[in-house]
């Protein structure tokens, strides 16, 4: 008979299964000043105080009760938009409307109750919005999660996109599915209000080679706590001249 | 006349009834994209300038071919549905929808919501009632149309249309009935959402995918020789003609 002594238990590590990047540090909030944390695979997370304020919370099916999520877009995607300046745009949008980009769909329970809450929603659709931060934030060659697993955004309340005289808007989508999937297309949404989406750096987030430098000229810096928010703000002059 | 097809450059001068009552909606091309002297030539009644375009909403139907009534009855109501959503489109592209205001009862006198139902089911009623609901929503789209048009805003405002020929005899172009047929002209080519149908361009069940279809290529802006006088009560052979040359 073969016998063991378990001796050696004591001082084995064990190996353990790869976490996904929601498990690192920081978890799933947003560092204080931020909207959303983004990671490298796509899930997306608000804060308590972006649910709060734009009821992005899923609601019970059919109660009626208003439940918002996003259209994300590269501003010189969007024909509507005179300026060469890109940036990435955020809107607010009903989640009952087509192709919201963020924050838009969940799964429900038989009773109509949503599986899970908005705040830990597993979910890629961040995905798109990481090729937009690349595409207008990042130098060529540069990705946006290099040696970090998350970034923070935070929606640039202070320059707002002028609104059009009709108060109607043609937003730049993907089709996502079908055998036209990754085509661009277009979604109709009425009364919006469009800002600019930056990236906010942390001292979590920036210990890679990752700097949010911009091509455009922005320089505003915004010091909140802890967090230093590299700018990626539309100047107010430029906001003001856009569909003048 | 506008030519059948998808175009730029479209603009809407305004909607009225004419004397029977039938709504139409006038509209115009700008640019270069008039028609040709073809299309000039074999115009219909309906043009009503070079570039210009009388487009008719016809007056709704019961549809005899229904042999009972809750069949006609179902489809009264699908009438009435996208009517009314052919001309919420159009609105829309001057006004947010929150804007728009429909009032279809009015004057029928219904109290009940079951009114509507008892007389799209009652044989004698239907007509009147489809009658009406087409007068109140063409009276109320005019009203709504010819104001948004005329609104600071929207002046000169340009809109890419798709027009579909309106019969395999007739080449000039139509107000489709489902939507989307109008897009404003900011709205990039390259992510238009104005595309033909498989079956608009006549693809038919057991046709081969490549071509050619079956069906009536709505697309297609050709005149059909001697149609125009089948249209107008032409001679008979000149109906057999037209009717061999696309296989009738």
């Amino acid at each position: 008979m073969k016998k063991i002594t378990f001796d050696f238990l004591a001082e084995m590590p064990l190996k353990e299964i790869d976490k996904s990047p929601v498990n690192v540090i920081g978890g799933k909030v947003p560092s204080p000043g931020a909207d959303f944390r983004l990671f490298s695979d796509g899930s997306i997370y608000p804060s308590q105080e972006r649910i709060d304020k734009d009821n992005l919370e899923f609601q019970k099916k059919e109660s009626g009760l208003p439940e918002y999520g996003y259209d994300v877009f590269v501003s010189t995607d969007w024909s509507q938009f005179t300026s060469d300046v890109s940036f990435v745009c955020i809107a607010k949008a009903s989640k009952h409307l087509g192709k919201v980009d963020l924050f838009g769909s969940a799964k429900y329970n038989k009773d109509g109750t949503p599986k899970s809450s908005v705040a830990n929603q597993k979910t890629t659709a961040g995905n798109d919005l990481i090729t937009y931060l690349e595409k207008v934030y990042c130098e060529a060659g540069e990705k946006l999660f290099d040696n970090r697993t998350f970034v923070d955004l935070k929606i640039n309340y202070n320059s707002p996109v002028k609104e059009t005289e009709t108060k109607i808007y043609h937003l730049p989508k993907i089709i996502q599915k079908g055998k036209n999937a990754g085509q661009p297309t277009y979604e109709r949404r009425e009364s919006i209000q469009i800002f600019p989406l930056e990236i906010v750096e942390t001292a979590a987030s920036s210990s890679g080679s990752f700097k949010p430098e911009h091509k455009t000229d922005f320089k505003t810096e915004e010091k909140v706590e802890k967090t230093e928010v590299k700018s990626s703000a539309v100047p107010q002059e430029i906001a003001s001249k856009l569909f003048s | 006349m506008i030519t059948v097809g998808i175009q730029d450059n479209i603009r809407l001068i305004g909607a009225e009834k004419n004397e029977k009552g039938t709504l139409i909606v006038k509209a115009e091309q700008g640019g270069d994209g008039g028609g040709s002297l073809m299309d000039m030539l074999s115009s219909s009644s309906s043009a009503t300038q070079e570039n210009g375009q009388d487009y008719y909403f016809w007056p709704l139907q019961e549809d005899d071919r229904l042999d009972n009534e809750t069949d006609k009855y179902k489809d009264a109501l699908n009438k009435l549905k996208v009517f009314r959503a052919q001309l919420n489109h159009i609105l829309e592209n001057y006004m947010v929808s929150t804007n728009i205001k429909w009032d279809p009862l009015k004057g029928l006198g219904f109290t009940a919501d079951t009114d509507l139902i008892n007389a799209l089911t009652d044989a004698n009623k239907r007509q009147p009632t489809l009658d009406k609901i087409y007068d109140n929503y063409s009276t109320q789209f005019i009203a709504q149309l010819n104001a948004g048009i005329s609104a600071k805003e929207n002046q000169g405002k340009l809109f890419r249309m798709k027009l579909p020929r309106t019969s395999k005899d007739k080449h000039f172009s139509s107000i489709p009935k489902f939507a989307p047929f109008m897009e404003p002209m900011e709205v990039g080519k390259n992510i238009s959402k104005l595309k033909w149908s498989r079956y608009e361009l006549g693809f038919r069940k057991g046709d081969n995918e490549n071509g050619p279809y079956s069906g009536l290529n709505l697309s297609d802006p050709t005149p059909v020789p001697g149609a125009a006088a089948k249209t107008k009560g032409g001679n008979e052979q000149e109906v057999k003609d037209v009717d061999e040359l696309f296989g009738n």
